[in-house]
């Protein structure tokens, strides 16, 4: 993977079944379903904040993805960024290939330690189509139906700074606007 | 007083779980306070044809090894509703990551009850992202919980039954 932040910590070793830490995204949490998440606008990214209560070690991704159109060459993002809206880490998931079904797991760009705080999660697709890269298979939280969640979310919204060149912007711009989409789940750990 | 899974979702009626007698699936959870749990509880439907049979909750270290679990009867076919069991181990819970296990010994197929209004119905994909989570190698046996939870690499593979710890 290319870019991004340095490692600031040393990945948690596998012990026994359980490789260390999880963070499970989004924390808020609503209907869930199979439901198409983007824009509509290629490399446009969806913010939704979020808490951190623990020191949390992080090194891996995983989103459930299920291929619509198999556009090849087309990611999903994933990133964290703190409460200055400057990146911290992220991954892309491939998801226009005709195999790119079911639950797929990327290494983080860079293995990284949060800290209790806030946190803000940016998704987003750089689908050339519709700016919707696929549907999440039974991963997705759907707050379609009238906004309001994330209507009432400070820092929530869409930023004004977008996915380029493959790589997911340093910092988030201004924030703003309503995010109106589903938001799949994601785990990183 | 913990109230598992951590992960919610559609909540269905009268949903069954588990897959196959004796099997263990597997979820992990956070603690983010010290939490002393003695007994712990869940809302069942008892069916006569599984008398004798018991429905298991464990919790483990991320480790794999036992921490405490209870067992509660489902095959007594005379009672519905909230049923309460003491934890083989009272046990105080430091702030940190455990795995959830639960499973039953119903002989027929796992299914140890429908569930009446405490199913979390879940698509298995979001419970097979979750690092940790799966189907474990150890099985029940002789009416307890295994000791270690053995090798966690299967895909989850069951719908969700609400069990408070408390």
């Amino acid at each position: 993977m290319p870019g991004g932040p340095q490692p600031v910590s040393s990945p948690v070793p596998a012990v026994g079944p359980f490789a260390g830490d999880f963070l499970a995204l989004p924390p808020y949490q609503g209907t869930r379903g199979t439901h198409g998440f983007g824009f509509g606008t290629p490399n446009k990214l969806a913010v939704l904040p979020f808490t951190v209560d623990r020191v949390i070690n992080l090194k891996n991704s995983k989103v459930s993805v299920q291929t619509l159109g198999a556009v090849p060459g087309i990611f999903y993002y994933v990133g964290i960024y703190n409460s200055t809206e400057t990146l911290v880490t992220w991954s892309k998931t491939p998801c226009g290939s005709a195999d790119a079904t079911g639950i797929i797991e990327e290494l983080l760009v860079s293995a990284v330690t949060l800290f209790p705080g806030n946190y803000l999660l940016a998704t987003g697709t750089d689908d050339p189509d519709t700016g919707e890269s696929d549907e999440a298979q039974g991963g997705n939280y759907d707050y379609n139906g009238n906004g309001l969640l994330m209507q009432v979310l400070p820092g929530s919204g869409i930023a004004a700074d977008e996915i380029s060149g493959g790589q997911m912007p340093v910092t988030l711009g201004t924030v703003s606007g309503q995010y109106p989409y589903s938001a799949p789940f994601v785990v990183m750990f | 007083m913990l109230v598992l899974p951590q992960f919610q979702g559609a909540v269905f009626d009268g949903m069954s779980f588990g897959y196959q007698a004796n099997a263990l699936e597997v979820l992990p959870f956070l603690v983010d306070r010290p939490t002393s749990i003695t007994h712990h509880q869940r809302q069942i439907i008892q069916l006569s044809s599984y008398a004798g049979c018991f429905a298991y909750a464990g919790i483990y270290a991320p480790s794999g090894k036992v921490v405490t679990w209870g067992k509660i009867p489902v095959g007594s076919g005379d009672n519905l509703g909230v049923v309460s069991a003491a934890l083989v181990q009272p046990t105080s819970l430091a702030p940190g990551i455990y795995l959830w296990a639960f499973g039953s010994d119903a002989v027929d197929t796992g299914e140890p009850t429908g569930a009446l209004g405490d199913g979390y119905l879940f698509d298995t994909d979001m419970m097979n992202m979750l690092p940790g989570g799966g189907s474990a190698s150890s099985e029940l046996s002789g009416g307890q919980m295994p000791a270690t939870l053995g090798k966690v690499s299967e895909p989850y593979r069951s719908s969700l039954p609400v069990v408070c710890f408390y």
